[in-house]
């Protein structure tokens, strides 16, 4: 058992350099005293749970998937419905089915009660989804989030339909943001290095070997898949708690965009390119919103300018894809990345870097 | 029986309008292997074309022809502009770039309009309804069907009798082979977009017409739609995109009339299901070959 | 006509063609010769553009067309024949004839008309109208050199031409291959099948491991026992049938 965890050492560390620079963004934005920054902060730690839940499936089997927020809009729904206040439910639906309007649970058993309803969505759909490959899966993929779409909006008597759905207790901080981010981060971390992960990430790179050594392709990716949808499932229900009130277009295809290029942008073949990704996405986007107002920068009156974020948006996925289409991390870790910048700052030190290499354990985990 | 004939009529208007955009899709990816995300946009410009044109105070007349001539050199400049850089990428980022480039698009046309629906007048011909006997039929419906099969002949004609068209199927078969008989690449590559383009243009026309307004986002919903449709015929493959378009039509009306009021919302969700699980059982699509092993 | 100074190319880290320098004169029937993965195709195809050379040059006539586009080289009058036919069958044996003349550049003499080319191959005459694809193996052989000379190529470059086909029909095409030779086209040939090549082409070229080995007549070749033996193994025939 030991020996298990001792090669996830390395694993480890990454996690760790991950959560260190989570924790200081943390930091320095409560130094600040700002609240819309913590606002800010909060969103982007979510953004990062989710980011990252994406990458356990779509970074590491390679099959794109262009549906799964449709997790999100189900953990945010559930936990909604279950943990907000009967008074308000009664008023908002009357009809609802299983007598739901009348059921009012705390924000843990919500939260539990809502990331089962994920998972089990996860494992039908995956069950159904997650063998396909290529374009077939990429489609089908967004026509699960449209149906899901579909459904929320139309299941008036549970969902309030095109109404907002109001009166979530705010339960999240940026504390349990920052918990929560790290605890994906440790997952996603893990999944890519263990044996699932790696043989998974071989699939992608050559699906035809990886099949001839009996790997069953399908169930790896079935495990990702499920493990994918919990994730994001949990940052729907940190965002419900968060929001207090949203309606089925904040989980639809503007935020699909958003995670998509803070995932593209970074790199989705490892967990770091998510978290590097939604903080540069995060704060271009505060930028270009600061000036779609069309705010007076140095004396000069700029033009109100709709949409800038989206465009911002667009062009950073396509230039993105054109010069680095591998994303800003490529194909290692932050750790890994540090660890190669290190060793080329000691460059006398030939000997060691015999020592160093065997000891950053590179030897023992494939990189592929 | 006026419902019945009245139903064929919707549903062979509607599959008329998915079987032109499936063929679009279906056109590009053939040639090129590219899925390009932003064909719906193609249908926002045609309609914004008309928009601009009544703006300009150009007679009504013109509306169509221009529109379609939007669509086509808009389709050709996406390619010069967002595709071509990319020629030697993997497909998934193609796809990607194209769902970039769909955003670009909808937000450029967002910062020079407005977010609100924009009408459009198109030519009052358009909007007219004639009775056979005791059916009343729309005029537009019954341009629909007629315009997608003068251009589905005027497609097989130029695929089979002019020599762009020949190049433009060899492309398809095996690109590099056609460039080793001299034939420049780029052309066949821009016919094939052109081709597109001009297939969108006609069914923005009268997408246009149907909703008698514009706005920048009004694509999206189509090309999904045009995706499933080229999916369910067999991708790559032209004949599976047309029929593929118009077996969704048909399912689409088929589920409008069956489905009881209370769940008639959930329209467009059971499609999406029902589209899937073919798919689930039969990724090739109904008329496509089992070409590689999709693992 | 055509000369290669210095050529390498390199598919990643692996060096697959080494500084090959050879040239062949107008006329010239040469045949590019040597074991599996010695880097026949991969050198071919950096002559006509479809991989990118690493290094060296390739000229032809008095234009350097190293690095070009692959249409643009074929203009310039050289044409390959790759391996394994590669017609497109879902179009008719007329269509893929017919596609060359797209290619064509508008200088070009029009050695090569349809006719010229169906009376060299009277088979395919018979079944313009028929889908590529159901032609049989040594037809679809037929329609891809065919096709090739509707380029007006002025060099010609054949993969293969005898792999995949019964021996009698590998008879007829190197019969094929003497006519085009006896009518002036300049041809460079790979050609697992030594033999036959030898007995067709004045000169060999020999390529091993991505490096040349010999360059010169075919029966310098023949009579090199050293090198028979390293390359090709299993003794070679001469032309006229006596064992080496």
């Amino acid at each position: 058992m030991t020996s298990r965890i001792r090669h996830f050492y390395p694993s480890l560390k990454g996690v760790a350099v991950l959560a260190a620079l989570i924790v200081v963004i943390a930091f320095l934005v409560t130094l600040t005293g700002s609240r819309s920054y913590e606002r800010i902060a909060t969103t982007l730690f979510i953004s990062i749970i989710v980011a990252v839940g994406l990458q356990i499936f779509m970074g590491n089997s390679g099959v794109m998937n262009f549906g799964f927020i449709a997790f999100m809009a189900i953990g945010a729904y559930a936990a909604a419905i279950l943990t907000t206040p009967a008074v308000t439910k009664m008023a908002a639906i009357p009809d609802a089915p299983l007598g739901l309007d009348e059921v009012e649970l705390s924000f843990w058993a919500g939260a539990a009660m809502a990331l089962l309803v994920t998972t089990v969505f996860g494992i039908v759909t995956g069950l159904i989804l997650a063998r396909a490959g290529g374009i077939p899966a990429a489609i089908a993929a967004l026509a699960m989030l449209v149906i899901v779409h579909v459904v929320l909006l139309n299941w008036v008597s549970l969902t309030g339909g095109a109404r907002a759905w109001v009166g979530v207790p705010i339960r999240t901080n940026m504390t349990y943001a920052v918990i929560g981010a790290i605890a994906a981060i440790l997952v996603a971390r893990v999944f890519r290095d263990s044996r699932l992960g790696l043989r998974l990430r071989a699939s992608r790179e050559d699906p035809i070997a990886a099949a001839g050594t009996g790997v069953s392709i399908a169930s790896v990716r079935l495990v990702a898949w499920i493990l994918s949808a919990f994730i994001i499932g949990a940052g729907g229900v940190l965002m419900a708690h968060y929001l207090g009130s949203f309606n089925t277009d904040t989980f639809y295809l503007s935020r699909t965009f958003l995670i998509l290029a803070m995932l593209l942008l970074g790199g989705q073949g490892n967990v770091s390119g998510p978290v590097v990704g939604a903080l540069l996405v995060t704060v271009g986007w505060e930028v270009m919103r600061s000036l779609e107002s069309g705010p007076t920068v140095v004396g000069l009156e700029l033009p109100e300018l709709f949409g800038l974020p989206q465009l911002f948006l667009g062009a950073l996925i396509i230039i993105t894809m054109k010069f680095r289409p591998e994303g800003l991390l490529g194909n290692l870790e932050l750790d890994e990345h540090l660890r190669q910048w290190l060793r080329r700052l000691r460059p006398a030190r030939s000997d060691q870097l015999g020592a160093s290499a065997a000891d950053a354990g590179d030897s023992s985990q494939a990189h592929v | 029986m006026t419902e019945i004939v009245q139903q064929i009529l919707n549903a062979l208007s509607l599959g008329s309008l998915y079987a032109l955009l499936a063929l679009g899709l279906a056109t590009v990816f053939s040639v090129l292997g590219l899925v390009n995300f932003a064909h719906g946009e193609l249908i926002t410009i045609t309609g914004f074309t008309m928009l601009l044109m009544s703006r300009l105070g150009i007679p009504e007349a013109f509306f169509i022809p221009l529109g379609i001539a939007g669509a086509t050199v808009g389709a050709v400049a996406m390619e010069r502009v967002a595709f071509r850089p990319f020629r030697n990428a993997p497909p998934t980022t193609l796809l990607v770039t194209s769902f970039g480039l769909s955003i670009v698009i909808q937000q450029v046309l967002l910062l020079l309009t407005e977010p609100k629906p924009l009408p459009v007048q198109t030519p009052a011909v358009l909007r007219t309804r004639f009775s056979i006997g005791p059916i009343d039929v729309q005029m537009l419906q019954v341009l629909m069907t007629g315009v997608t099969a003068l251009a589905l002949i005027a497609l097989v004609m130029f695929l089979r009798r002019s020599l762009s068209g020949v190049a433009m199927r060899a492309a398809a078969e095996k690109f590099d082979i056609l460039r080793l008989m001299g034939v420049r690449a780029d052309r066949v590559i821009t016919w094939a977009f052109a081709v597109s383009g001009f297939l969108a243009g006609i069914a923005g026309v009268f997408i246009v017409a149907r909703r008698g307004a514009v706005d920048p986002f009004m694509g999206f919903v189509f090309v999904l739609k045009a995706f499933v449709a080229a999916v369910l015929g067999g991708f790559g493959s032209l004949i599976g995109a047309v029929l593929g378009g118009f077996a969704l039509g048909i399912l689409e009306v088929s589920l409008e009339v069956a489905l009881p009021s209370s769940v008639a919302g959930f329209r467009d969700a059971f499609v999406f299901a029902l589209v899937g699980l073919v798919l689930i059982v039969r990724p090739q699509g109904i008329f496509g070959e089992r070409e590689r092993v999709e693992i | 006509m055509l000369a290669l100074e210095k050529v390498s190319v390199s598919y990643g880290p692996i060096r697959a063609v080494r500084d090959v320098t050879f040239s062949i004169e107008e006329g010239d029937v040469v045949a590019l010769l040597g074991p599996n993965g010695a880097g026949k195709t991969t050198l071919l195809s950096a002559v006509m553009g479809l991989v990118p050379v690493a290094a060296g040059s390739v000229t032809f006539g008095n234009e350097v067309i190293t690095g070009g586009r692959v249409e643009d080289i074929v203009r310039h009058g050289i044409t390959m024949v790759p391996e394994g036919r590669q017609i497109f069958a879902t179009l008719t044996v007329e269509e893929n004839l017919r596609l060359p003349i797209l290619g064509r550049s508008r200088e070009s003499e029009q050695s090569w008309g349809m006719d010229d080319v169906l009376g060299l191959f009277p088979v395919l005459r018979d079944r313009l109208r028929a889908r590529a694809g159901s032609l049989s193996g040594g037809q679809q052989q037929q329609l891809a050199v065919a096709r090739a000379l509707m380029s007006n190529a002025r060099l010609l470059m054949l993969d293969e031409p005898s792999l995949g086909l019964a021996p009698k029909l590998v008879e007829s095409i190197f019969e094929l291959i003497r006519e085009l030779a006896g009518s002036g086209v300049t041809l460079l040939i790979v050609e697992q099948n030594a033999t036959e090549a030898l007995a067709v082409a004045d000169r060999a070229v020999v390529l091993a491991n991505g490096e040349l080995k010999y360059d010169g007549s075919s029966k310098g070749l023949l009579d090199s026992e050293d090198l028979v033996n390293s390359y090709f193994g299993a003794a070679l025939d001469r032309p006229d049938g006596t064992p080496q």
